[in-house]
């Protein structure tokens, strides 16, 4: 059985230190900066994880939707 | 009529227009639109991109006003129009959309212009649960908190992402 793939990506998000994000992907993706209050997205295999980190209350929050667009999961870090 | 429309009219016709009345095209997309999901994801779109877009809490989440002014201004009739109280785009207005995608997915990555396309297969609940989340300010004057929180609520935890923090740094896993 082949094992899954698995990357990893080191995104700089300058005030709180590094963002990893683990996810199974055939393809690399590129790196996108995430400002202090800023927003980002990564398409993965299955859908989009969308991302925004609040510098005001140091939280990451993310949501990932399906790609027909149907929320999956959100949370937050805390 | 759009058979006529060439590749330079699409070209000439974007650089008569600021880069928010784009974020609107974007955000109206290839169907008919309605003015909240407009607002949402010209709200959502425009904070991907960095563009400046003044917004409030209102009735139902984060507003913009300007996004209103510039739905109804004149000078953006060629791009996209008000039919049965929704929102289209023009004929060169889609092929605005187009262009502008095919413009980000090279100067931004596939990502965004994959995240756009996902934006219009939303429905206006999964739109409202998407910027109330990633914006907790929209709760503030908000009409129908109650109901976003209750989506919200039904797909916190999934455990598709998992989020931890390592001293300064986040690590989130995704098993998708």
């Amino acid at each position: 059985m082949r094992p899954e793939k698995s990357e990893k990506k080191e995104i700089s998000i300058g005030i709180p230190g590094l963002i990893e994000i683990h996810y199974k992907r055939e393809k690399l993706v590129k790196a996108v900066d995430v400002k202090p209050c800023g927003m980002m997205v990564l398409a993965l295999s299955d859908g989009v994880l969308v991302l925004h980190y609040d510098e005001n209350t140091k939280k990451l929050r993310y949501a990932f939707f399906d790609s027909k667009g149907r929320l999956r999961d959100v949370g937050e870090t805390f | 009529m759009s058979a006529t429309i060439s590749e330079e009219d699409v070209k000439k016709e974007l650089e008569l227009h600021d880069e928010l009345d784009l974020v609107l095209v974007l955000a109206i997309g290839p169907s008919l639109a309605s003015h909240l999901a407009v607002q949402k994801r010209a709200i959502l779109i425009s904070k991907l991109l960095g563009v400046d877009l003044e917004v409030k809490p209102y009735r139902y989440g984060l507003y913009s006003e300007t996004i209103t002014e510039k739905l109804q201004s004149a000078k953006n009739a060629t791009l996209f129009r008000k039919r049965d109280g929704k929102y289209e785009l023009a004929p060169i207005g889609l092929r605005a959309y187009y262009e502008i995608l095919k413009r980000l997915a090279v100067k931004k990555g596939e990502d965004t212009s994959r995240f756009i396309e996902i934006l219009h297969h939303m429905s206006d609940d999964e739109l409202l649960a998407l910027t109330y989340h990633l914006f907790p300010e929209s709760f503030e004057e908000s009409e129908i908190k109650d109901k976003v929180r209750a989506v919200i609520e039904q797909f916190r935890g999934k455990g598709i992402i998992k989020a931890k923090r390592e001293g300064e740094k986040i690590v989130l896993e995704a098993d998708a």
